[in-house]
């Protein structure tokens, strides 16, 4: 369980999961016939290259690192003069050539500065004229690429990664372990800091404060915190509002350790005020509905087939028109929104797919009523050959329960 | 400047001049590079065009909400779908049909739903499917879908015109990278306290510094704090890690908070035993590499020379990695100006940036100091304000 390396036991094996991944990157490379790939993502080039990234999407999303791959090359990583006498000096696992710096891609000479730098690894590998996967980029990065290679053909990277990290190894499955670890270290200090007269920002800090003290790296999203009358319909973010007794109180709290993302909701209530029948009888539906969909979390069953079922819980108890307006799942891993999307109520069209043994998804059906509350319930899932095993420990309320 | 919250009793910030302001500076910078709209995919574009607070997904920046905007108009924002609610109770500015919920463009399925229908149907009323329109970022298959799907739009970069047009700040913005200003130097003062070799470690006091930030009212942190002690203060070490602080140890933390939007960045170093003659004048080298910078931060200013000005105070050699340089500072914190060496901007007031410099020695520590910085027709005004290690001055 825990993650930290130790002399004295065998706990996880870090080089053999750095090569697992650069070797299932060669072999989805080979099976698309595709020759190389770029990423810019950095939960991308967290995968291939096992770099920490410096998360912080205001700094630079796309613009901080990248990695380009051809098919049985290593990887070569660039990265932003401040990140480069760390990634030499502390990532052994690249070799000398492998690590590289990314020069500014915010300047007037981006052209060149792309092509100094990303173009002469696409040069050296041979890459030229052929088909090159990219994830996402900066429409100048890209559009510098596409003019200095007229004769490659750019091509999706993104959806190319997701599906080769989709399967996770056995190591990668004990850093998500530890990461849905700390979202539920996050749960118990949100459970024992709700105290009424509390404000909704001091909570949050608390949960931040616990996760950070033990390496969390960044939460998945700003974390959900929200009480009484901000669960219907769901206000996002936490703000200065004062909990109350017997508030419903969300949290969404899911965040990357070791560079792997949990997920989780739980409602609990706050004070010693009882919930209402109302909202208990809501959360037994969202649950029932967590419940059905966990339940079928069996290799072979279909994203659809999970919305079907977990929506149609929902809708049995009279709730249906209250239902989340949004997904009702999705994969987690060095991103915390992999593939499949499941549910995906405001956009049709998502990819069909099945699952299979060792995919993580997180599923989160939720129901947002007017004057009784909203509530999600999300737990985290790996798929096996057998029962599905659920990730995330933290308790729901005794008190929203039967 | 210390306050944060609207009253009926006192005229503190106007956000609606705030975001008339705003609209009017993307309106110019389009018209200067002759685009005749934009697709923003990332959060600080989008909330500077619509005042659309996200939910920050990190890994979600290009892919759950986007804007959408013809110059001279008005902007509509596709919502992460479970965020709509209450962007349309909250966002009163927007008027109906301006708001719309937005599927997952993490699925390729999605995303080309979401460009043959709904980008389809705005760009259609607003004219669009002929014009010249920029895009910030996004994957590269939402690329070929909007390519392959409007044959008749030239698809041009869009984000250095948003730069552009950030990096000028409205009084109003200015008093938010105040707050945040605030917020930041209040959590770091926090986070300098806990630092000792007691017991703790840089991420405990990270996480100090951090729930201290959520209390004064930050909405978020633009970057995680960096607590880097001893070893890792001896090279630029940009993550904070579970190292135990110890006698002897140069520490730095570097802070950045947000308040509505708005970005401020503070770092300090301290040492944890009793220092000798090279670590203060390591730490004078770098305190004064980083007033120069302040004191040439002024209109007119080449932001060239700012850089190299910093960095003729700081020492070279010795294998170590020295650094001054600044980055403007608002709603993200990279935008323009950019103060480095080589770079054509030339500052002028309303400029917001945030200046570092840096010295690391590997085997003897480092020291980085950064301050929030505002260009004014006067005198720089410093927004983050803490004060520095008297007894390293000396």
């Amino acid at each position: 369980m825990y993650p930290l390396g130790a002399l004295w036991d065998q706990r996880i094996d870090f080089p053999r999961m750095r090569a697992d991944r650069q070797a299932r990157i060669q072999e989805w490379l080979a099976q698309e016939d595709i020759p190389g790939l770029i990423t810019f993502r950095p939960e991308n080039v967290s995968y291939i290259t096992a770099l920490r990234p410096v998360w912080g999407e205001y700094l630079g999303y796309l613009t901080k690192y990248a990695v380009v791959v051809a098919r049985s090359s290593p990887p070569i990583l660039f990265v932003r003069d401040d990140d480069l006498q760390r990634c030499r000096t502390g990532m052994p696992w690249l070799g000398s050539g492998q690590v590289r710096l990314l020069p500014p891609l915010d300047g007037p000479d981006l052209r060149s500065a792309v092509v100094g730098s990303l173009g002469a690894a696409i040069q050296e590998l041979g890459l030229a004229g052929g088909r090159i996967a990219v994830d996402a980029a900066d429409y100048g990065v890209l559009e510098s690429l596409e003019q200095a290679f007229p004769k490659a053909e750019f091509v999706d990277g993104d959806y190319f990664m997701k599906q080769a990290k989709m399967i996770k190894t056995e190591d990668e499955i004990g850093l998500l372990r530890m990461a849905c670890a700390v979202s539920d270290i996050g749960f118990r200090v949100a459970q024992k800091s709700i105290k009424p007269g509390v404000r909704e920002c001091e909570v949050l800090g608390e949960i931040y404060r616990a996760q950070y003290a033990v390496g969390a790296e960044r939460p998945q999203g700003t974390h959900i915190v929200a009480s009484g009358w901000r669960t219907v319909p769901l206000h996002r973010m936490a703000t200065d509002k004062i909990i109350s007794d017997g508030d419903l109180v969300f949290f969404d709290i899911g965040v990357s350790f070791n560079t792997y993302f949990s997920d989780g909701t739980r409602v609990y209530v706050a004070g010693t005020r009882p919930p209402t029948p109302e909202q208990r009888r809501l959360h037994k539906a969202v649950y029932e509905s967590l419940q059905a969909m966990v339940k079928l979390c069996r290799p072979g069953t279909l994203n659809s087939e999970l919305n079907r079922v977990g929506r149609g819980v929902i809708e049995d108890y009279g709730y249906g028109k209250y239902s989340f307006f949004g997904l009702f799942g999705h994969g987690l891993g060095t991103s915390a929104q992999e593939a499949p999307v499941i549910g995906e109520a405001a956009h049709k069209g998502e990819v069909e797919m099945a699952l299979a043994a060792r995919m993580v998804i997180a599923l989160e059906p939720g129901a947002f009523v007017p004057s009784v509350g909203g509530i999600r319930c999300e737990d985290v899932i790996l798929i096996t050959h057998g029962e599905p095993e659920v990730l995330t420990r933290a308790p729901y309320d005794e008190r929203l329960m039967d | 400047m210390a306050t944060q919250f609207a009253t009926a009793w006192e005229e503190r910030l106007d956000f609606d001049r705030l975001r008339a302001y705003r609209l009017r500076r993307v309106d110019e910078a389009l018209a200067e590079v002759g685009l005749d709209g934009v697709i923003v995919f990332k959060h600080d574009n989008i909330r500077y065009l619509t005042g659309y607070r996200p939910l920050m997904w990190e890994t979600g920046y290009i892919t759950r909400n986007l804007a959408v905007y013809s110059r001279d108009g008005r902007p509509v924002v596709l919502t992460h779908a479970g965020g709509l609610a209450q962007a349309k109770l909250s966002m009163p500015w927007m008027k109906e049909g301006e708001l719309i919920g937005l599927g997952s463009m993490e699925d390729p399925g999605i995303a080309r739903t979401v460009v043959q229908t709904t980008i389809a149907e705005i760009l259609g009323e607003l004219g669009l499917e002929r014009g010249q329109i920029g895009i910030d970022a996004t994957t590269v298959f939402t690329t070929s879908y909007l390519r392959s799907t409007f044959r008749q739009a030239t698809w041009r970069d869009g984000e250095v015109a948003l730069k552009t047009a950030r990096s000028i700040k409205s009084e109003d913005e200015v008093r938010l990278v105040g707050i945040a200003a605030e917020i930041a130097d209040g959590s770091l003062r926090v986070a300098l306290e806990k630092v000792d070799y007691d017991g703790i470690t840089d991420q405990q006091v990270a996480a100090e510094a951090i729930r201290a930030a959520f209390h004064l009212g930050a909405e978020y942190l633009p970057l995680n704090p960096i607590v880097a002690s001893g070893g890792y203060a001896a090279t630029y070490y940009p993550l904070t890690t579970d190292r135990l602080i110890t006698p002897d140890d140069f520490v730095i933390v570097d802070f950045a908070a947000i308040h509505d939007g708005y970005c401020a960045r503070v770092a300090r170093t301290v040492f944890t035993g009793r220092h000798g003659r090279s670590h203060r004048n390591l730490y004078e080298a770098v305190y004064g590499a980083l007033q120069e910078g302040i004191d040439h931060c002024r209109p007119g200013s080449l932001a060239t020379d700012v850089a190299v000005r910093m960095s003729t105070r700081l020492p070279g050699g010795n294998g170590g990695y020295a650094y001054a340089r600044g980055r403007g500072i608002g709603l993200s914190v990279n935008e323009f100006p950019r103060i480095r060496e080589g770079s054509d901007d030339t500052l002028v007031p309303g400029m917001v940036v945030a200046l570092e410099a840096g010295a690391h020695l590997p085997g003897r520590g480092g020291v980085r100091l950064c301050e929030t910085v505002c260009v004014t027709e006067g005198a720089p005004v410093r927004l983050t304000r803490l004060q520095f290690d008297s007894s390293l001055l000396q």
